[in-house]
């Protein structure tokens, strides 16, 4: 479904990717991790389009993204860390912006049936600068989720939802995966995701750590449990990762 | 440009519509309409002899003046001004660059027409027929709009072509060769300087290309008009059609631009004026000012934030510097031996120099518009309402003062034509005039709470906020200059004094400080933090 091969992203003066590759399939949900300023959001930024990559290649549902960018955007769905909607805009309007732009054809139902889901039903017609932040956030899910994208992407779509929120939000996440469309979610809320996601990309400086289910990252960190939580194993990932580079930086008088 | 983006351009302009008639009926904006209207209304009395903007002014002074305004867009960060709620919703979409670049011209352009309803209120820039002033000011606005977001797109395109070092040159070149081209042949020129703004060939040459604009605006007929508007719009259409023919990568400059707004939008929402505090500046200190009952620690603590913004206060002071200087150097680089500096030029450095910072106070807030967001803390301090406003005033007043004092004594030192009487009273008139100036600031916004901070870069609404708050400000200070000399003079008639005339302005003058402080301080009183905190 996707294949993000050799990605690198420069800005100025920092390397915000560096030769990330990975692969996802139909169904699956990856948690994209790592710590503050490892590239998450520059990662799915790249993907969706919206920057364009040094180098590398993203290949979704077999469109090449340099060579066909509008067409590949047609098939996904981002949903940025920080929700922001048209003021002048109601809810409602959101989702008929977004029916026009994608060019989804009898869309009210759905738009009804993801209002009903996010519980958002009862704020259809308010303007969407009177809304809460967990509000506007649920907004921008139901945007993302209207044209049934092959591939959804979540940047921190955690932050600012209530309990109940959470449970929707993952409710709406388990049921696109579901119809056969893969979700990649980063989040800092290790203990809130793990137990929604197939697999994990472990990211750190924009390089990729590990990547693969709970268990299989565990099996290849020689400390690690078997049963231990993502969040034990992505302490264990990150803090070896930065031993093995201070071994080296040892070995090489760096 | 898809049918998405139509409808939302369409149901944007619908939602602007009535956000701005919801907005109209609350009685913040019904006050500022109503400044707006009396700075209208001074300026229809004060030019009512007047028939309006001639050709030949038009021609001469206001096309190489446009024509430099339209230049300096060279250096605007929002040329590729999205808003973010547009990156969020309409980067990831099946759109492709063109398409939105076009959308994000169209989203100027309306921009245009509502600046071009407003602003030839003020009767002093009108041309001849109403429609075709509102016509023209809407193209030079289009124009303005446009020709910023080109600058950006072919910056952008030269970044993938030029080293940084020869883009900076080409920014350089771009104004030293025309400022230069003028100060040469203003050097040579034998007549006066109204004479040569009509006579010289660079600035008829610079103005050239926006004078259809302009023609547009002081049209005598509807032949003219339409002609000057066709080529004016044969322009845009050259632009528009380079900025979609170059097709530059522009995503990733647009967001990052967009993000620096957004930060900035935030440090002035919470207070902070448009540039944060910088990691160097913590080194600043200040020593702790004397207790006062509480008003020396509050001056202390927004003089101390105001010294570590050296941005925003370099903002001010380099405003006031270039904008004062600009009335200073045609006298100055013309050097003619023997001839004497025209008084006029100095009076209008002064006026500038005076108003800058009163007017620029959004930008390095040091009272209580800084401080909305902290109203709770700020009212659970044991101090006095009295103490807590003379302490805000203070700072911001004071900084005012500063830069006011030293620009009126530059001036004088360089032209020597102001008058003696002016750099004496100046100690005395201007920490008044920044006092009350300062206090009707945050007595505005005691009363009725409002965040006088753009949505975008082209947000009209705030524009007309600032113009509106301009002119009450600006009335206020009038009346009350106009009252105490008045006062003063007729003291001076009665006493046969000086010295009784001059106490008596002081002591008018400190008095109405006295009164602005006292309502500021009750304002504050009746500040009510779980009603009046602003969204």
């Amino acid at each position: 479904m996707l294949e993000v091969e050799g990605l690198v992203k420069q800005f100025e003066d920092r390397r915000a990717i560096d030769s990330l590759g990975f692969g996802l399939e139909g169904g699956q949900v990856l948690g994209l991790v790592g710590p503050n300023g490892a590239g998450k959001t520059t990662t799915l930024r790249c993907i969706s389009g919206i920057l364009e990559p040094d180098a590398g290649r993203v290949v979704l549902d077999g469109v090449v993204a340099a060579e066909q960018p509008t067409e590949l955007r047609r098939r996904l769905a981002l949903v940025p860390d920080e929700p922001h909607l048209f003021a002048r805009l109601t809810v409602w309007e959101h989702l008929e912006l977004v029916a026009r732009l994608y060019e989804v054809d009898a869309w009210r139902p759905r738009a009804e049936e993801l209002l009903e889901a996010l519980e958002l039903s009862e704020r259809r017609d308010s303007m969407a600068g009177s809304l809460s932040r967990g509000m506007r956030q649920k907004v921008a899910v139901a945007g993302g989720l209207l044209h049934r994208p092959k591939l959804l992407l979540l940047d921190e779509p955690l932050v600012g939802l209530d309990p109940r929120g959470i449970r929707t939000l993952f409710d709406a996440i388990r049921s696109t995966a579901d119809t056969g469309s893969a979700v990649i979610m980063s989040s800092h809320l290790l203990g809130q995701i793990e137990d929604h996601c197939t697999e994990f990309l472990i990211l750190r400086a924009g390089c990729k750590l590990f990547h693969g289910s709970k268990s299989e990252i565990a099996a290849s960190l020689p400390t690690m449990r078997a049963e231990a939580s993502l969040e034990e194993i992505f302490f264990g990932a990150t803090e070896s990762s930065e031993s093995g580079q201070a071994a080296r930086s040892d070995r090489t008088g760096e | 440009m898809t049918r998405g983006l139509w409808w939302l351009l369409w149901r944007d302009t619908i939602g602007a519509g009535r956000g701005i008639a919801a907005r109209t009926l609350r009685p913040m904006p019904i006050l500022l309409a109503l400044g707006f209207l009396l700075l209208a209304g001074l300026l229809a009395y004060a030019t009512r002899g007047q028939p309006g903007i001639s050709l030949a002014g038009a021609r001469q002074i206001g096309a190489p003046v446009l024509a430099m305004v339209v230049l300096l867009g060279v250096f605007s960060p929002h040329g590729l001004f999205f808003r973010p709620a547009e990156i969020d919703w309409l980067f990831p979409a099946p759109v492709s660059r063109r398409s939105l670049a076009l959308f994000n011209i169209l989203v100027r352009a309306r921009t245009a027409v509502l600046s071009g309803l407003v602003l030839p209120m003020f009767v002093s820039w009108r041309g001849n027929d109403p429609l075709f002033t509102f016509l023209g000011y809407t193209l030079v606005f289009l124009l303005l709009q446009i020709s910023a977001q080109w600058f950006a797109v072919v910056r952008a395109w030269l970044a993938t072509r030029a080293a940084l070092p020869i883009r900076y040159v080409l920014g350089i070149a771009l104004f030293a060769i025309p400022l230069g081209a003028v100060a040469i042949e203003l050097r040579t020129h034998p007549g006066d300087l109204a004479s040569f703004m009509i006579d010289s060939r660079v600035l008829s040459m610079l103005g050239a290309p926006v004078r259809p604009f302009l023609g547009v605006v002081v049209a005598e007929s509807g032949m003219v008009a339409c002609a000057n508007a066709a080529l004016a719009l044969a322009l845009l259409a050259a632009i528009v059609s380079h900025i979609l023919w170059l097709d530059v990568p522009y995503r990733e400059t647009a967001i990052a631009g967009t993000e620096r707004f957004s930060r900035r939008l935030a440090n002035m929402r919470g207070g902070g004026g448009s540039f944060g505090v910088s990691a160097a500046s913590v080194r600043s200190r200040l020593p702790m000012f004397p207790r006062l009952g509480g008003a020396g620690p509050i001056a202390w603590r927004q003089l101390l934030e105001l010294i570590r913004n050296p941005r925003g206060v370099g903002l001010v002071v380099g405003v006031v510097a270039i904008t004062a200087g600009g009335s200073l150097a045609g006298p100055m680089l013309r050097g003619a031996e023997g001839e004497p500096f025209p008084p006029g030029f100095a009076l209008v450095a002064v006026f500038i120099s005076t108003w800058i910072p009163l007017l620029m106070g959004e930008n390095i807030a040091c009272d209580f518009r800084r401080d909305f967001d902290r109203m709770p803390i700020l009212k659970s301090w044991p101090i006095s309402p009295l103490a807590v406003a003379t302490g805000q005033i203070a700072a911001a007043a004071g900084f005012a003062t500063l830069i006011q004092l030293a620009a009126v004594w530059f001036i004088a030192a360089v032209s020597g034509a102001l008058p003696v009487w002016l750099v004496l009273a100046a100690p005395v008139l201007l920490p008044a005039v920044s006092w009350v100036a300062i206090s009707l600031d945050n007595l505005l916004f005691l009363w009725m709470p409002y965040r006088n901070v753009p949505e975008d870069p082209g947000d009209v609404g705030f524009v007309g906020r600032t113009f509106a708050l301009t002119g009450l400000k600006f009335l206020s200070i009038s009346l009350l200059l106009t009252g105490a000399f008045g006062v003063g003079y007729i003291t001076q008639v009665a006493t046969a004094s000086r010295v009784m005339a001059v106490l008596v302005l002081a002591g008018l003058l400190f008095a109405a400080c006295v009164v602005a402080t006292l309502l500021v301080a009750r304002a504050y009183r009746r500040f009510d933090v779980s009603r009046d905190l602003p969204a």
